[in-house]
């Protein structure tokens, strides 16, 4: 049924959406097979928005039914406008070589990632934990969530849950809808499993942008696997790759696939100045600013970004593009979709984010460390070093280029000078967000431009258009001595990745213990818990379903000494000196009664009391109960 | 044979993931069996009232119980009890038979080296 349930959720609306613009015969298979994914994501999130907006509720039958009618109108829409007008099929597809090329880099791929997650796929992650909640409490409600969540006050008491701005619905959707059909349980490798499809898809998204940006270019399907190879079985593993999913970085992985789809429909878009395919690429976008703020911000930047470039090396003949833009900007099509669009963020669901507080936190001057750039160094790392050196030659090339297509190369630019800007010098931009989140979306652009000057670099030095620059030995020699270099790079990254580190072991016996306890909870009863040393202690409210602050956590030490904002002290009391005046405050403001906690670091200062009794012992995990 | 271009991309890599995830997916039920982690768990059966009725979960290999029942330091019963790998036993403790008034009730549990106490205050 999990299967079932990921083709009719994560395919099928798609495909059907696709199918409704008439077009789909000017796409390749791949590209159809990679955007009806895409497209089905963002179909279904806002389906299910519109079923918990208008009160029909969100369930199995009113999601199955919503897919069925939105693929029937779809099909309507089709049937209705193919008497009018059949479309000459026009596939661009890949030779038989680079199939073969395509698919063993695809093997290596999804082999290198299904070596690193046995040990991570388990639900462990903290990251995870936390986004699960609200996918499970849209499944347990019917509803969409609140983001809120309840902190303890200076009066010692719990307060009124406060909204939050921390997660995006976009995030969630998709799983819950994913559990509704498949029955299948948040604490198991499911959430994994399906972010792990998000990354393989995004990958191939990058192909297909590949293949769309160097159309114009002899070397078009070589750069197209260069880029594969170099985003897929390389670098494999670390941030953003394998490690995202592990670490369940929902928003940012599934931003990672949305961003070149986008691209892809802008780029076509703009090329070959067709409204449906603008649609298409402002659907991608509402879609990104439903699911994760982070890239929405970088792709609003990596836009402006192209149309500066854009203006730059085109200012002759903007007027005329310009008029063009216009032109598409103004026909019906575009002009409904943007209505719609600004309805639905304005209007039906504002995202978390879009508010005063929450955008005065991500724009301004660096208020930390952090935020204020990493070096060269660590953005060569991050990037990877041999990948980082040839898109530094690439990102040059580009620039004298023209034959590529003026659209393709002002958004590569684009995309990837204001990533590296970004990275380093936040402040340029005023911008105020932890520059390795940013510096993690460079991978993507760089492993493009990487792959163009490899491929440039060797087809230049193997023949010019008349002459031999070097003898085909040399040539060769060079050409594998340079493989041999990324290759390392990209597997020694890998390998500095792959340790075997799974928490699963304790993780589950905090599990047991968490519905032990939530068999003998009653209404009144607060927990507290610790997540310093608890494994998977983000996933027990799941088990309680009681809130998003329930049970109550002791957060990692530093937090409690954050000078620059201050925090309630509660939680580090109750656990570390529970006799103590201020902590007996808290535990009758909180009225927190059970403690969860590692029995091997936390539990003497609980022994010593008497108004406290050990009710539950395992190796991990420790419960003491407060007698009132 | 007709040659299936993309089509045969699409297809393989629907092979791949659909063999990976049943891999990750067997990895992750094997990993996730508490009986394969080789832990037992002590606690009582009613966690917030005066009864002392205790349970043993036990997923290790070692089947082989011994408990002790102390009243403050006192041990008043002493029992050995066989729990097989996967079964959870409840433990009955008569309290009536004990006095309570004022006393540190511990419920100590050994399997082989290892040991695990829980308590209850009177």
């Amino acid at each position: 049924m999990f299967y079932v349930a990921i083709a009719l959720v994560l395919f099928v609306p798609g495909y059907f959406l696709l199918l409704s613009t008439r077009r789909k015969n000017n796409f390749s298979i791949l590209e159809i097979f990679t955007i009806s994914f895409g497209l089905s994501i963002i179909i279904v999130d806002f389906l299910m928005i519109i079923l918990g907006k208008s009160g029909i509720g969100i369930n199995r039958l009113s999601i199955l039914s919503g897919i069925i009618i939105f693929c029937g109108i779809c099909c309507a829409v089709f049937y209705y406008f193919k008497k009018e007008k059949n479309e000459e099929i026009v596939r661009d597809e890949l030779s038989k070589k680079s199939v073969v090329l395509v698919l063993i880099l695809l093997f290596l791929t999804i082999f290198i990632k299904t070596i690193y997650f046995q040990d991570t796929i388990s639900p462990t992650s903290t990251d995870l934990g936390h986004h699960m909640y609200w996918s499970k409490q849209i499944v347990a409600t019917g509803n969409l969530p609140v983001y809120e969540k309840a902190d303890i006050g200076s009066d010692y008491t719990i307060e009124s849950p406060k909204p939050i701005a921390d997660f995006i619905i976009g995030e969630h959707l998709i799983f819950a809808t994913i559990a509704l059909i498949s029955g299948k349980d948040f604490i198991s490798s499911f959430p994994s499993l399906v972010l792990f499809l998000v990354q393989i898809m995004s990958i191939l998204a990058i192909f297909i942008l590949s293949r769309e940006i160097f159309k114009n270019t002899k070397h078009r399907d070589m750069i197209a696997i260069m880029s594969l190879f170099l985003i897929g079985p390389l670098y494999a593993l670390a941030s953003p790759q394998a490690k995202f999913v592990s670490g369940g970085v929902i928003g940012n992985a599934i931003g990672n696939l949305f961003i070149p789809l986008a691209m892809l429909f802008y780029i076509k878009a703009f090329s070959e100045k067709k409204a449906y395919l603008l649609s298409l690429a402002i659907f991608a976008t509402l879609g990104l600013v439903y699911t994760h703020h982070l890239s929405t911000f970088v792709f609003i930047f990596a836009t402006i970004f192209a149309l500066l470039f854009f203006i730059i090396l085109n200012f002759r003949t903007i007027k005329f593009e310009a008029k063009e833009w216009l032109k598409m900007f103004l026909s019906p099509s575009i002009i409904s979709i943007i209505i719609l669009s600004a309805a639905f963020i304005f209007i039906i669901c504002v995202p978390t984010y879009l508010n005063s507080s929450a955008i005065d936190t991500a724009v301004g001057t660096p208020s930390k460390d952090s935020r204020a750039g990493i070096t060269l160094t660590q953005l060569k790392t991050t990037a990877g070093e041999a990948r980082f050196a040839f898109a530094f030659l690439g990102f040059t090339l580009l620039f004298f280029v023209r034959k590529i297509g003026k659209y393709n190369q002002a958004f590569l630019l684009g995309w990837l000078g204001i990533l590296v800007l970004m990275s380093l010098k936040p402040d340029l931009l005023f911008i105020d967000i932890p520059s390795t989140r940013i510096a993690s979306y460079v991978v993507f652009p760089v492993a493009i431009v990487a792959a163009y000057a490899f491929v440039r670099l060797f087809a230049l030095l193997k023949a010019g258009e008349n002459k031999n620059y070097l003898k085909p030995l040399f040539a060769l020699l060079l050409f594998f001595t340079f493989m041999i270099f990324i290759a390392v790079d990209g597997l020694r990254d890998n390998s500095q990745t792959l340790t075997s580190n799974s928490s699963i072991k304790k993780s589950i016996q905090t599990y047991a213990a968490s519905k032990y306890l939530s068999n003998h909870l009653s209404e009144s009863d607060i927990v507290l818990k610790d997540h310093n040393y608890l494994s998977g202690d983000s996933w027990i409210k799941l088990f309680f379903m009681r809130g998003y602050s329930y049970p109550l956590s002791r957060g990692y030490f530093k937090r409690y000494e954050d000078e620059t904002k201050p925090r309630e002290q509660c939680t580090n009391q109750m656990i570390s000196l529970p006799s103590s005046p201020e902590a007996q405050k808290c535990f009758a403001g909180t009225k927190t009664n059970f403690i969860m906690l590692n029995p091997k670091i936390d539990s003497s200062q609980f022994q010593r009391l008497k108004n406290f009794w050990q009710i539950y012992a395992s190796d991990e995990v420790g419960i003491f109960y407060k007698k009132s | 044979m007709k040659y299936l271009g993309e089509k045969f991309i699409i297809l393989a890599l629907f092979g791949m993931m659909l063999l990976s995830f049943m891999f990750l997916s067997a990895v992750e039920s094997k990993n996730t069996n508490l009986d394969n982690s080789n832990v037992w768990t002590l606690y009582f059966a009613d966690p917030k009232s005066d009864s002392l009725d205790f349970m043993i979960e036990n997923h290790s290999k070692n089947s082989d119980f011994r408990y002790k029942i102390l009243v403050d330091k006192k041990v008043v019963i002493e029992s050995d009890l066989p729990v097989p790998l996967g079964e959870t036993k409840n433990v009955p403790i008569p309290k009536e038979t004990l006095d309570l008034s004022n006393r540190k009730i511990t419920i100590i549990v050994t399997a082989g080296d290892n040991k695990k106490e829980i308590y209850k205050n009177f």
